[in-house]
């Protein structure tokens, strides 16, 4: 988290995202970032265990939208969104210390949870 | 998706502390498939964000990426641990169905947000050594379109979170 309070969020390149909302699909690339191993979720937002380890990761992450749109809003926070739910799969490779790792294929991972669309906030709710 | 395990409406409360000094004999991937996501009292995982081993946040490489100190982050909060608040939410597990699932404020365009689970391989460099391991409920996001800044200017960006 940035001394702002941004929660991990980077500025990346745009050619990294290739969004089509018509056709509902999305995908989200990263090459070669170096991050910081911090262990684990406690350690990564409280800084009271081990020291991070720097790592680097690539990641491809693929949207493909499977539902209608649905619209939500939240007025008190300023937020507006029409979101359609998703199917997300990714694959990855990253290195940290002594070990290296690699996902399996794309196809093989599994959707939890996902979202597609758009969305307004701030002052452009 | 499965849409089932997200349906408590329990504060989510983390449930898997931190074993710190555990770190001999375990690679940090088993440390965070077995610790890493925080799960509600009725037993729904909820919330990880990561890809690759352990708990992999944007470091320093990434910290003077253009504009980045200009972005506000979303009003909304998860309070994770007591007395800490995320700017962080997503719909429908953390913050409710009107849950903004974009970090970014002052933002306008496209947001896709995920949850995936998998399998990887880990392989010892010095070793070989090879195993496969799960990997549970990476939080992966994007945002792309136009935000305003603290300086008030609008810019067009593309935000990763990762």
């Amino acid at each position: 988290m940035r001394q702002n309070g941004l929660f991990w969020t980077v500025v990346t390149d745009d050619r990294d995202v290739t969004v089509d909302l018509t056709a509902g699909t999305a995908t989200l690339r990263g090459r070669n970032l170096h991050m910081k191993d911090h262990h684990d979720f406690e350690n990564s937002l409280l800084h009271n265990g081990e020291p991070p380890t720097p790592s680097v990761v690539s990641y491809t992450v693929k949207w493909t939208a499977t539902g209608t749109a649905s619209s939500f809003a939240d007025p008190a926070l300023r937020y507006r969104g029409n979101l359609r739910p998703a199917i997300a799969q990714m694959d990855w490779t990253a290195r940290s210390g002594n070990f290296e790792y690699t996902s399996a294929p794309l196809e093989t991972s599994t959707t939890d949870l996902a979202w597609l669309g758009t969305e307004s906030n701030g002052s452009y709710f | 998706m499965r849409r089932d395990r997200f349906d408590s409406d329990d504060p989510l409360t983390p449930t898997r502390p931190v074993q710190r000094g555990a770190h001999e004999g375990h690679s940090h991937v088993d440390r965070w498939t077995r610790r890493r996501f925080i799960q509600t009292s009725a037993g729904t995982a909820a919330l990880g964000a990561v890809v690759g081993a352990g708990l992999l946040r944007p470091g320093a490489a990434q910290a003077g990426a253009p504009g980045i100190g200009l972005v506000e982050p979303i009003p909304g909060t998860t309070e994770f641990f007591p007395g800490v608040f995320s700017h962080v939410q997503f719909p429908p597990i953390l913050g409710g169905v009107t849950a903004d699932p974009g970090t970014v404020f002052n933002f306008e365009g496209a947001v896709g947000a995920a949850l995936i689970s998998g399998t990887c391989e880990q392989r010892n460099r010095k070793t070989g050594a090879t195993r496969t391991l799960p990997y549970l409920f990476n939080d992966m996001r994007f945002q792309q379109g136009v935000f305003r800044g603290r300086d008030g200017h609008e810019r067009r960006a593309t935000f990763a979170f990762v």
